[in-house]
């Protein structure tokens, strides 16, 4: 998978929140995107998913320009700002739902991913009763469970103990290894200095590549 | 699409805001049955009425207009049939489940199944409403057939919707009339389209298509009062707006009302369709 992100801008309101930005990302690598709350960081990623298009240049997908040829990458796993559910369901069924619309994947795989990431499929407690951390973990569930090829997550760490963090690393390696691009977006360094293949810095809408 | 329609038709039909319109619509139906109830034991003590002013189909829910269930039906079922599903785009987009499912699927084929499950759901609701009223008035009303030379307490206006079918075979009348509640209760639910994205609570996007039919028919009457339009035939539809669903209002004559539910699908499609697909994030 190759991602091109060629001289993108992106105005909201009048304000410039992403400024000629240019990037490249290949599968199989980690890409970290630090910077401080408002930076761009997560419209960056919101660009990349497809869920904005940007103001001016534009964002290809294995060559695919986004908005014009394709409107979403066609294997992406997300989980931007806050993990999302439906709250009157259980956090298995609600895997079930968003796995059945594209059927790619069966209850084994759910059930995988909902244990990969420390939960009990079993659990029949509604999504509305869960803890934050509960309510993050099901979110990276969600992201992974189809084995994207592009694994896009937003501050993957909120709510997560120590021991949910270690979960978290060694699932973002796993997708690796697999063969994903990964991009994370975190404020924390430390964590994508463990994670990263490349880090990059995002500071009022301009992103600049920080050396290891 | 298929597996999305499932999807969405099962969140539809399993959600507490269904359950909260029909039990909504049950409260209606009983309401019409003690109404009803009321008006069979007045009339058998009085004299000289004719018998087929007793009759199902002239003092059930969805012909008369007298009565306490009907008046509040007229102005209710709007909001019943944005009740069940209506608001459920905005749910989602707010809570982010949108970009969960937009990823997965693309902005149209969500729209597509959004505008179909919101559709279903409402118009089953008024329909059911409807149908079931009548199902429920027939244990306490007896249903004879209406006769035209009858002089009844409400007459069914000849260029009424199907009125030959209605002398005829009324119980197919009815379901008829049952088919066009579903289209005008689906087609009013996806008014809910027209909610801007900013809109926060789910009781307001519920009341949306009322809003919007009791504004409507309120300046358009405002208007005609002030001289300012014409009372002619159009703007009596366009002012009685709330009333489409009482087969007896003869300000709709014959097909009106489907041209209206088709009017009303156009419309919420293509400002759905900008809503959902078009516009972006933020």
């Amino acid at each position: 998978m190759l991602i091109e992100i060629n001289d993108v801008s992106k105005k909201i309101k009048g304000a410039l929140i992403l400024k000629h930005v240019t990037l490249q990302f290949k599968g199989g690598l980690v890409y970290g995107f630090q910077g401080p709350n408002g930076s761009g960081k997560t419209m960056l990623l919101r660009l990349v998913a497809g869920l904005i298009l940007p103001t001016e240049g534009e964002v290809l997908i294995d060559g695919a320009r986004l908005g014009r040829d394709i409107d979403f990458p066609p294997s992406v796993g997300l989980l931007i700002e806050n993990p999302a559910f439906l709250p009157g369901y259980t956090g298995k069924r609600n895997l079930e739902l968003l796995a059945d619309l594209r059927g790619r994947v069966g209850d084994r795989e759910i059930c995988e991913a909902i244990c990969d990431v420390g939960l009990d499929p079993e659990d029949k407690r509604k999504y509305r009763k869960y803890s934050l951390g509960m309510k993050q973990r099901l979110g990276v569930a969600a992201a992974i469970m189809e084995k994207p090829d592009l694994l896009l997550l937003d501050e993957p760490t909120n709510a997560l103990d120590e021991k949910g963090v270690e979960m978290l690393c060694a699932l973002i390696r796993r997708e690796r290894d697999r063969g994903a691009c990964v991009l994370v977006a975190c404020h924390d360094r430390e964590i994508l200095d463990r994670l990263a293949d490349e880090i990059y810095t995002v500071q009022e809408g301009c992103v600049e590549r920080r050396p290891l | 699409m298929t597996r999305l329609l499932r999807t969405e038709l099962w969140k539809a039909f399993h959600n507490p805001m269904m359950w909260l319109a029909l039990a909504g619509g049950s409260f209606l139906i009983l309401a019409s049955v003690l109404d009803s109830m009321g008006y069979v034991k007045d009339g058998m003590n009085a004299s000289g009425v004719y018998s087929s002013a007793y009759s199902l189909f002239v003092l059930a829910m969805p012909y008369f207009f007298i009565t306490f269930s009907a008046n509040a039906f007229m102005y209710v079922w709007p909001i019943l049939a944005a009740m069940p599903y209506g608001s459920s785009y905005m749910q989602e987009r707010r809570s982010g489940v949108y970009n969960q499912i937009v990823s997965r699927v693309g902005r149209r084929r969500y729209f597509i199944a959004k505008y179909v499950a919101v559709f279903i759901a409402g118009g089953a609701v008024v329909a059911l409403t409807h149908f079931g009223s009548l199902l429920a008035d027939a244990l306490v009303i007896p249903y004879w057939k209406v006769s035209i030379k009858d002089p009844m307490w409400t007459v069914h206006p000849p260029a009424g919707f199907l009125s030959e079918l209605y002398y005829q075979n009324p119980w197919l009348h009815a379901v008829c009339w049952s088919g066009v509640m579903f289209l005008l209760g689906g087609s009013t639910a996806c008014l809910t389209f027209f909610a801007w994205t900013g809109l926060r609570l789910r009781a307001l996007v519920t009341v949306i298509p009322f809003a919007i039919y009791f504004m409507v028919s309120t300046v358009v009457r405002q208007l005609v009062s002030a001289g300012v339009l014409p009372y002619t035939s159009f703007v009596r539809k366009v002012s009685s707006l709330l009333y489409i669903v009482n087969v007896n209002q003869a300000v709709y004559p014959g097909m009106w009302r489907l041209a209206v539910t088709g009017i009303l699908a156009v419309i919420t499609f293509v400002v759905g369709y900008f809503q959902v697909v078009k516009h972006e994030l933020d």
